[in-house]
């Protein structure tokens, strides 16, 4: 296929019905191979299982890894999709296994599915020399692994996979069963670092503290190595995880071949240029067209039911076009069955399968070697997971091609017209703060569990150590004998804390015309907007009616039958002020800091016609709610200061949703969380007045909104000035986002709620009245866009330090945070 | 998040609320040294080891042990009989360690734990033959910073021993123990057998009695009904309120119970003995030869252990 998708592209460019879909092609230039040498030759085991592997030569990047890692510096490795990052940590590990068969490894992975698969690799590499074979001993330590096989790896296996949770709750507690283990381990290999921000980032780095402190205390201190996919601040991230400075590696050696990167947007299928043509469509025709010249090809969907909807209308292509593939093509995401999904990794890997259907699931790096071409149908949400999507396609040096398919939503739009924003943006940064008290104190307990705390811990788990512990000793947690404190309760303090804001509970959907056998599941959190009484469960693109959804059981009983259509459950979610803690009056309103309840639920389904996304059913539903109770500040602005925007003839709540857009984008970088651990409403239901609320997305809270209470001031200020600074004319996703000029493609009307649309100008004139500022006078409406010289905003006037220092700081990581895009919707 | 109050209090030293650390204060002055722990335990030494201090209540069986003199002769008459039958290639191979054991070199062993896996063990309990006396030692960590004390104490007495007995030991005490000393980084060569009562019994009484725990074997066995003794389950929380209290009354039912388990693990191997029936040998002690003929009698609670 190599040089031909140009001429694929032609093709499509020049076919009957085309209509200008390709609005921009990037060529992404090929690069050469850049080779590197060892100072000191690996040992011939290992020299000979490369060859045998057809391994002649090492990348620079693998060989500048190797070198560190054998110093014995912990390092991070920053390289592509297939550049052949395992090989970076292999190498050494195998190396000193040989030098000292009695040594240790750790490998912690973010999914079992990714433990597993990179035990297969490291089998691969190892049974390539017998020495090797013999040598190696590695199993999956997981919540999965039965018993004996735990105790059999526990005294026998030299390199463990796992993931941070198993380490945080089944093996540190037990460290001393692990005693040689942790004695004689080397290294600790920290697999997809990208994956650990936020709130889980923030635990896992603690777990590692712990693991730290365990591993000194049997007198070992093992190397670390990270690997990354591609972020802003990869060598910073690694540094906070594992509390120690890192070497960074991120010249990439291996060869990449050319690629083209295609933005995709459906045609207008109406005259008033309202209505694309359904992204799904041309997201299945274009790979049903891929498929047919045999490029083996992935295609991404945001959603779980559009990966179904893609696999179904692509098999029923294919079925009429070409009956030879319709097997060839298979959907994947999370819910099915392990076993079903490693049967599709490896039918990927082995090439029996020439097409799949898939959500993120297939973004972290399990090995289905590399294919030719990559569908991303809807911007995925960060610039990070594009490429690592985009990233999924190219062998080695052969061109590869990627094409991504705008939905109809502003976001998607604003990105497809505008190349230079996606291209042009470097990925966005991870932030984690393992000092946030509440998360750390939930550590300590652990941690003191584990083994008794003295002083010096506060060198590795911050100044806060001590205060945190005080309390624990006032509460009767810990009792302080001597200079050390020793856990005191009969309580299991790991039970209690879990280091994914998502809940691991699932429920599993059973087939009832089929003896009620297992056929998936869902995690409860999204049970009861997928598997609905009355709804249509898609599982590899075939249709189950839902008979009933078993809340206590945590089971759903679905039906095989085949239907013409299938099932959108619209979601309805709200914010209730519980009580209040602390409160502050401003200029321009009033502001709070307490106890929130986010509530959400699944009030009703739509019927919608494959194909023709014709809606041909509607049916309420009575689900209970889910709730968040957690904590929140909220803002209310004052009469005077609503009037102010209406008098201008701008709406009050528009200028609040776009506050709100931008707030949910700072208040991170003050409270150090990521993204999407914070969330904003902007509600008028509680107080009868519009109230912009912005609250932690943790049960109980983790002090994000009560920092956002204490630094209100500054995080207006940062607001305005990111507003101010961006040069849009009526709002953009670096700032308070879009106004919607359309209704969002799946909206209900019935529902008859319409979604307020972030106005820029209303924003500015409550920022300048609530911060003090002159009055803003509102630029009047421009009728069009200009492209070139957009008029000058206004300069921030000095804000002559009214902020708290960090503001500074906070100024400059503002700037590179405006790489963050947000989806733009009411609850986000 | 372990509480609301602790939530409450990390909220206050965010917001540099002085009363958060306030309480703290006063606790530091009379933040306990193990150095200067009030002791309320029964008659017992300090006795300081390579890993600290470490509380030992030592006494001959027959000053805490009523009946103590009867106990010795049929428990060393227990190691006659296992050495007869084996010369007859009678004992059965669940007994099989007792072949070549004696008394001397025999250690029951009976732990306490501050809960399951992962927690501190606190105290164990030995009975080993020293001269013709029948002793049984208890080691105490007073606090947790003593556990390594206990362990080492027990490190020392083990290359004596080549006989282990316990009550289901294999499963619990003896990886608890060993655990345990990995996590103090204590060496530990175990160098003798290990006779785990509770195998036996199942295999011996399982059919007749409605479980093989300790005490259901004691009320039917040895006929002793333990009325007031502290379950099981209560042990850790109250060592941990020991440890923060210092109140030895606290703990002391806790040695008790360690005695009585103690105790009945030697009635329990002389009944293992006595079910054994070879062909032409009456029983070498008569009192409690079959289980589901002995109905449990509400005995003194205690029936002559004397109280610590």
């Amino acid at each position: 296929m190599a040089a031909e998708f140009a001429k694929f592209l032609e093709e499509i460019a020049s076919a009957a019905g085309y209509a200008g879909q390709i609005v921009h092609v990037e060529e992404i230039p090929a690069r050469g191979a850049s080779y590197g040498k060892l100072a000191k030759r690996l040992p011939g085991p290992i020299q000979e299982a490369l060859s045998a592997l057809d391994i002649q030569r090492l990348y620079s990047h693998q060989a500048e890894a190797i070198e560190s890692i054998r110093a014995g510096k912990h390092t991070a490795i920053v390289t592509g999709t297939a550049s052949g990052k395992t090989l970076c940590y292999n190498l050494p590990v195998l190396a000193r296994l040989l030098a000292k068969p009695e040594a240790k490894a750790l490998y912690l992975f973010p999914t079992k599915a990714l433990a597993q698969d990179q035990v297969r690799g490291l089998r691969r590499l190892a049974d390539a020399h017998p020495e090797l074979a013999d040598l190696v001993r590695c199993g999956t330590y997981d919540g999965d692994t039965p018993g004996p096989t735990r105790r059999k790896l526990r005294r026998e296996a030299n390199i463990i996979m796992s993931n941070p949770d198993m380490l945080h709750q089944g093996i540190l507690p037990y460290h001393s069963r692990w005693g040689s283990f942790f004695a004689d381990l080397d290294f600790v290999v920290v697999d997809e670092i990208h994956t650990y921000r936020g709130i889980f980032g923030s635990n896992v780095a603690n777990v590692l503290r712990r693991l730290n402190r365990i591993c000194r205390h049997y007198g070992a201190s093992p190397t670390y190595v990270c690997c990354s996919a591609t972020i802003a601040n990869p060598a910073e991230l690694a540094e906070r995880l594992v509390g120690m400075p890192v070497t960074l590696v991120d010249r990439d050696g291996s060869p990449r071949g050319p690629k083209r990167f295609v933005l995709w947007n459906p045609p207008y299928i109406d005259t008033g240029k309202m209505e694309r043509r359904s992204s799904n469509e041309e997201g299945h025709r274009l790979l049903v067209s891929l498929l047919r010249k045999k490029v083996q090809s992935i295609a991404f969907a945001r959603t779980r039911i559009v990966a179904e909807l893609l696999y179904r209308y692509t098999a029923e292509a294919l079925e009429k076009l070409k009956p030879s593939l319709a097997d060839a093509v298979r959907p994947y995401r999370a819910g099915y069955l392990p076993q079903e999904r490693r049967e599709i990794e490896r039918q990927l890997f082995s090439g029996e399968l020439l097409g799949v259907t898939s959500t993120n699931a297939l973004e972290l790096g399990i090995d289905v070697g590399s294919l030719d071409a990559s569908l991303i149908v809807g911007y995925p949400g960060t610039i990070a997971s594009t490429w690592q999507q985009a990233g999924r396609a190219g062998r080695g040096t052969e061109e590869a091609l990627v094409v991504l398919i705008a939905y109809n939503d502003p976001l998607d739009q604003y990105l497809v017209l505008r190349p230079d924003y996606l291209f042009g943006r470097s990925p966005e940064h991870a932030v984690i703060d393992p000092e946030n008290p509440y998360l750390l104190a939930g550590h300590i307990r652990c941690a003191a569990f584990e083994l008794p705390l003295r002083q010096e811990d506060a060198d590795h788990f911050g100044d806060q150590v001590i205060p945190i512990l005080e309390i624990l000793d006032d509460l009767g947690q810990v009792n302080r004998i001597d200079e050390a404190w020793y856990w005191s309760s009969t309580d299991y303090p790991a039970a209690e804390v879990a280091l994914r804001t998502q809940s691991d509970d699932t429920y599993t959907i059973m087939d009832a015309s089929d003896g009620n056998r297992v056929i998936g599941m869902v995690d409860s959190i999204s049970a009861p907007e997928t598997v609905y009484p009355g709804g249509v469960y898609l599982h590899e693109g075939s249709t189950h009616l839902v008979r009933d959804l078993d809340l206590e059981a945590r089971a759903a009983y679905v039906e095989r039958q085949e239907v013409d259509y299938y099932t959108q459950a619209i979601l309805d979610s709200s914010i209730r002020a519980g009580e209040r803690q602390a409160e502050k009056e401003y200029v321009g309103g009033r502001l709070c800091y307490g106890e929130a309840t986010v509530t959400w639920k699944t009030t009703a389904f739509k019927k919608i016609k494959f194909y023709t996304q014709e809606n041909i059913g509607y049916s309420r539903l009575d689900l209970p709610a889910q709730n968040l109770e957690t904590a929140s500040c909220w803002f209310a602005p004052s009469q005077q200061a609503l009037s102010l925007v209406s008098q201008h003839g701008l709406k009050p709540i528009e200028g609040l949703v776009g506050i709100r857009n931008v707030a949910v984008n700072m208040l991170p970088l003050l409270a150090m969380c990521d993204r999407l651990d914070v969330g904003g409403i902007v509600d008028s239901a509680n107080f009868g007045t519009p109230t912009l609320f912005l609250y932690d997305r943790y049960p109980g809270g983790l002090g994000f909104a009560e920092r956002g209470y204490k630094l209100f001031e500054s995080l207006m200020q940062e607001c305005l000035a990111t507003i101010e600074n961006c040069p849009c004319d009526e709002g953009c996703p670096s700032c308070v986002g879009l106004a919607v000029t359309q209704p969002p493609q799946q909206a209900d009307p019935d529902l008859g709620r319409g979604y307020p649309v972030p106005d820029k100008e209303a924003a500015l004139v409550l920022l300048h009245h609530l911060l003090g500022r002159e009055p803003y006078v509102p630029r009047r409406r421009r009728r069009r866009r200009r492209r070139a010289a957009p008029a000058q905003p206004p300069k921030p006037g000095p804000a002559g330090g009214e902020g708290p220092p960090e503001s500074v700081s906070v100024s400059e990581q503002v700037a590179r945070r405006l790489r963050q895009t947000r989806r733009h919707r009411i609850g986000l | 998040m372990a509480s609301e109050e602790l939530k409450r209090r990390i909220s206050l030293l965010q917001r540099g609320d002085s009363s958060a650390r306030g309480l703290q204060a006063a606790r530091r002055a009379r933040t306990r040294t193990s150095a200067d722990l009030a002791c309320h335990f029964p008659e017992g030494s300090v006795c300081s080891t390579g890993r600290g201090g470490v509380f030992v209540c030592e006494a001959p069986l027959t000053e805490i042990y009523s009946r103590a003199r009867l106990l010795r002769r049929r428990y060393l008459a227990a190691f006659r009989k296992a050495r007869r039958l084996e010369r007859r290639e009678e004992l059965p191979a669940f007994l099989d360690p007792l072949a070549s054991a004696d008394a001397q070199g025999t250690a029951l062993i009976d732990t306490e734990t501050a809960g399951l896996h992962g927690r501190p063990l606190f105290m164990i309990g030995m009975v080993r033959y020293r001269g013709d006396e029948l002793v049984l030692t208890q080691y105490f960590a007073r606090t947790y910073a003593e556990e390594a004390g206990v362990l080492e104490r027990l490190a020392a007495v083990l290359p004596e021993v080549n006989l282990l007995i316990s009550f289901n030991g294999k499963a619990f005490d003896w990886p608890f123990v060993r655990d345990r000393m990995v996590y103090h980084r204590l060496a530990c060569e175990p160098g003798f057998d290990h006779l785990d009562l509770l195998h036996p019994s199942r295999r011996r009484w399982r059919s007749e009695l409605p479980n093989c725990k300790l005490q259901t074997l004691e009320r039917y066995l040895c006929g002793r009904w333990r009325s007031s003794d502290i379950p099981g389950e209560e042990i850790p929380q109250r060592y941990h309120d020991f440890v923060r209290e210092q109140d030895g009354r606290l703990v002391a039912p806790i040695f008790h119970h360690n005695r009585l388990d103690l105790i009945t693990m030697m009635e329990l191997l002389i009944a293992l003995l006595d079910a054994e029936k070879p062909a032409g040998e009456a029983a070498s002690c008569s009192s409690t030869s079959s289980a589901a003929r002995s109905r449990p009698r509400q005995a003194g609670e205690n029936e002559g252990v004397a109280d610590v």
